[in-house]
């Protein structure tokens, strides 16, 4: 078989695979692994130069990591939680830091974990997997070793088929297709799945909110929307797509005449990382959906940001997006209007000027989708609440005592 | 087609001169009007590219809007179309790399004319108008289907009108014909022949089947003329300076000239003179924009290419942003003596990079719709 053991204890990968959980969740070996990573993460100057990994190491930052504890806890109620046992995670194939999160949140609630790389030309993940080994190797975590094995190989789903059949919980990224192609290969019966599919999030704006801000507060605004949507080229799941603007035309208009210049102001001095293949593919995404929509691409400084003005959007237009800065745009009569296109895959609406009251109304209008809605700013901040999911309740188990 | 008036009257005078004698500022305003004819009746015929430029504010001649060019790779995603199903006379489909959708090109029947009669124009200059006896790099079974004829086929069927007593050097399998090869040379060796393969064909099958036999042969009054690209050259670190020599070494060939033209425009292609350089000719032109804002960049700065011509009738082709990185050599200043721009292609763009938490996403680009 073709695989590649990146990380294993000397005593080989079968022998780890077999070993026995036994740590409960935020037991201290773990917490203080997870805070020995963050702290060479943030202490290291050359890693400055990915700040995803920054943000993954912050996050799990030894304070942080005690606020989690107390959530857990006080979420725990009578229940005895402990660790699923192992873990199989399957990577996407261009290893987003955003597994980074599931991967050692599971390790921090006790799971012993097997990751399944793809690909090798990936600078983070290289920083990553040194950062591990580097770790592993001191004498206070080398019992953990056994709990945090990395392969990799290609498409076999042989391999993933021999090593889901060791494993408690299987958690699948890289979307829809990957996770069709994985969970039609067998689990253990008792085992549980995670599955990340590909999902979109949108964003929302009150024109007449907009218009009160005084310069300052827009340039804040739209800061925070370039760090939801230009982070991964808008490539994230979790960054905005389309922009849906609430007001009547006018205001909406003149609010959109302030807001994205400013958007422009701060992409200038914003690390954004797309190159001329992500330009031309967005101009041909534009053309090709131009000629079948009645809409308008208003003119822009330049390539990073373009807007595309729609009468309405379709989840199949979501799904034709490139991302690399588009903005789908439509407007908004009320905030009900938007139920029908919230689908099981609308993952995020990040929102300004919308009050707490109205979010909630839209929620308990009963969509089909909408995992979280967040202030414009924190989209791509991680939750333990991820895609619908409570990892806190899915990466362990419960033992109820009567 | 009577609704073309001002772009046929200026093709039929650019027919009438020398393609390369036109000054920038005289081609410049020369190529305005009929350009901006050729948009309005590709608008007004072709419903998709219509919705397009109206998307991107085009209101008439006077108030184009803000998309000068269609991206090339439109014609693999939409139908492009500008006359009715009962016009076109036949269909171009690019080779494209395996697994990619083709391109598809519709050609009515004044198109194709035009275009013949522009490509045999602007070779004349290079050629001079005998036409020549004519070896062909490839095997005669890649211009067998007429109906829709791959990239290759219709450059070798473009080409074949400039040569006489065809032959070609290759069997279907690609094996170089040395008895063919030195039969011709024996008729023909001895005065002016014409040479014509893809770059990369003509680089397997001819120099490296030459080397590889260990065999030299006297073309020395040989014209080889190529096209096809780079790309599979670049992979092997071979540029125009190495193919040239080899190329002498093996065959004594001095005298070559590349294209750079593609399927979307056929006939108004950009050939590289004496002096190494890519011509527009005046039926043509081309311009380098700059990725970041579609400005367009001046001589020496590196940018992607962009290609217009006065050809497309039937589909709107007439202005495109290629994939292909270039550079402008020179305005109305080559060695050569012939006017306008001359521009060097760099290759092609780099992919698009793969980002965000789903493995598929980047797998969209090129595929249809």
């Amino acid at each position: 078989m073709n695989l590649e053991i990146l990380l294993a204890p000397q005593s080989g990968l079968e022998a780890a695979l077999n070993q026995r959980t036994r740590h409960l969740p935020f037991a201290e070996p773990l917490v203080n692994f997870i805070g020995a990573f963050s702290a060479r993460v943030l202490g290291d100057h050359n890693l400055r130069r990915f700040p995803d990994l920054m943000a993954l190491a912050f996050w799990m930052r030894p304070a942080h990591l005690q606020q989690l504890r107390n959530q857990f806890e006080a979420a725990a109620g009578n229940r005895i939680r402990l660790p699923r046992g192992l873990i199989l995670h399957l990577a996407p194939a261009n290893v987003d830091t955003l597994f980074g999160y599931s991967l050692l949140l599971s390790l921090l609630l006790g799971n012993r974990n097997i990751v399944r790389l793809s690909r090798r030309d990936n600078p983070v993940q290289e920083e990553i997997l040194t950062i591990f080994r580097e770790l592993l190797g001191r004498p206070e975590f080398a019992e953990l070793a056994d709990h945090l094995l990395v392969v990799r190989y290609g498409h076999d789903p042989a391999i993933t088929t021999d090593l889901s059949a060791k494993c408690n919980c299987r958690v699948i990224w890289g979307g829809d297709e990957t996770v069709r192609q994985v969970s039609a290969l067998p689990l253990p019966p008792t085992a549980t799945e995670i599955k990340f599919a590909n999902k979109w999030s949108l964003a929302l704006l009150d024109a007449a909110a907009l218009l009160q801000l005084d310069a300052a507060e827009l340039a804040k605004l739209a800061r925070a929307f370039v760090n939801d949507s230009f982070w991964y080229g808008q490539a994230a799941c979790s960054s905005p797509r389309a922009v849906f603007w609430r007001g009547q035309a006018d205001q909406i208009t003149q609010a959109q005449e302030r807001f994205w210049p400013a958007v422009e102001r701060q992409l200038r001095e914003f690390d954004h990382r797309l190159n001329a293949a992500d330009f031309v593919t967005k101009l041909a995404v534009c053309c090709e959906l131009a000629a079948s929509h009645d809409c308008a691409v208003p003119a822009t400084d330049n390539n990073l940001l373009s807007r595309m003005q729609l009468p309405e959007l379709t989840p199949q237009l979501l799904e034709q997006h490139c991302g690399a800065g588009l903005f789908f745009e439509v407007n908004l009569a009320s905030l009900t209007d938007l139920q029908p296109l919230l689908t099981r895959q609308i993952q995020t609406l990040s929102y300004f000027g919308f009050a707490a009251q109205e979010l909630r109304e839209l929620a308990c209008s009963v969509p089909a989708g909408v995992d979280r809605m967040v202030p414009f700013g924190q989209a791509l901040d991680f939750d333990v609440m991820w895609d619908g999911y409570n990892l806190f309740e899915e990466l362990t188990r419960s033992v109820c005592i009567h | 087609m009577a609704e073309l008036p001002v772009t046929l009257a200026a093709l039929e005078q650019l027919l009438e001169q020398p393609p390369f004698s036109l000054t920038q500022e005289e081609k410049t305003a020369l190529q305005g009007p009929p350009l901006a004819e050729l948009t309005e009746h590709h608008r007004q015929n072709c419903p998709a590219y219509g919705r397009i430029l109206g998307a991107y504010g085009y209101r008439d001649a006077q108030n184009p809007g803000r998309l000068p060019f269609l991206p090339v790779r439109l014609f693999k995603q939409l139908k492009l179309c500008s006359v009715p199903e009962s016009e076109i006379f036949k269909v171009l489909i690019s080779s494209g790399t395996t697994g990619q959708v083709p391109s598809r090109i519709y050609l009515d029947r004044a198109t194709t004319q035009l275009q013949t009669k522009v490509l045999v124009k602007i070779m004349q200059n290079f050629l001079g108008k005998e036409r020549l006896p004519m070896l062909i790099v490839d095997h005669p079974g890649v211009i067998r289907e007429r109906s829709s004829f791959s990239a290759r086929g219709a450059g070798i069927l473009g080409l074949l009108t400039f040569g006489r007593s065809q032959t070609y050097l290759l069997d279907e399998e690609y094996r170089i014909d040395l008895k063919a090869l030195e039969e011709f040379n024996a008729r023909f060796g001895g005065s002016p022949v014409l040479i014509f393969g893809f770059t990369f064909m003509v680089w397997q099958y001819l120099i490296r089947a030459l080397e590889d036999a260990d065999r030299q042969i006297d073309l020395r009054q040989g014209i080889l003329v190529h096209s096809g690209g780079w790309k599979k050259l670049q992979e092997q670190a071979v540029g125009n300076e190495e193919f040239k020599q080899r190329l002498q070494q093996a065959t004594g060939i001095e005298r070559v000239h590349n294209f750079y033209g593609m399927v979307e425009q056929v006939g108004s292609i950009f050939v590289e003179c004496e002096a190494g350089r890519l011509h527009a000719p005046s039926f043509a032109e081309v311009r380098i924009r700059d990725p970041f804002d579609w400005s367009e960049s001046p001589v020496g700065q590196e940018g992607l290419i962009e290609v217009v011509s006065l050809l497309p009738q039937s589909y709107p082709g007439h202005r495109l942003l290629t994939e292909d990185r270039g550079r402008l050599l020179g305005v109305d200043d080559c060695p050569c003596d012939r006017k306008g721009r001359t521009f060097e292609v760099l290759g092609r763009l780099p992919k698009a990079e793969l980002r965000g938490c789903s493995d598929t996403h980047a797998t969209q680009q090129g595929s249809a719709s």
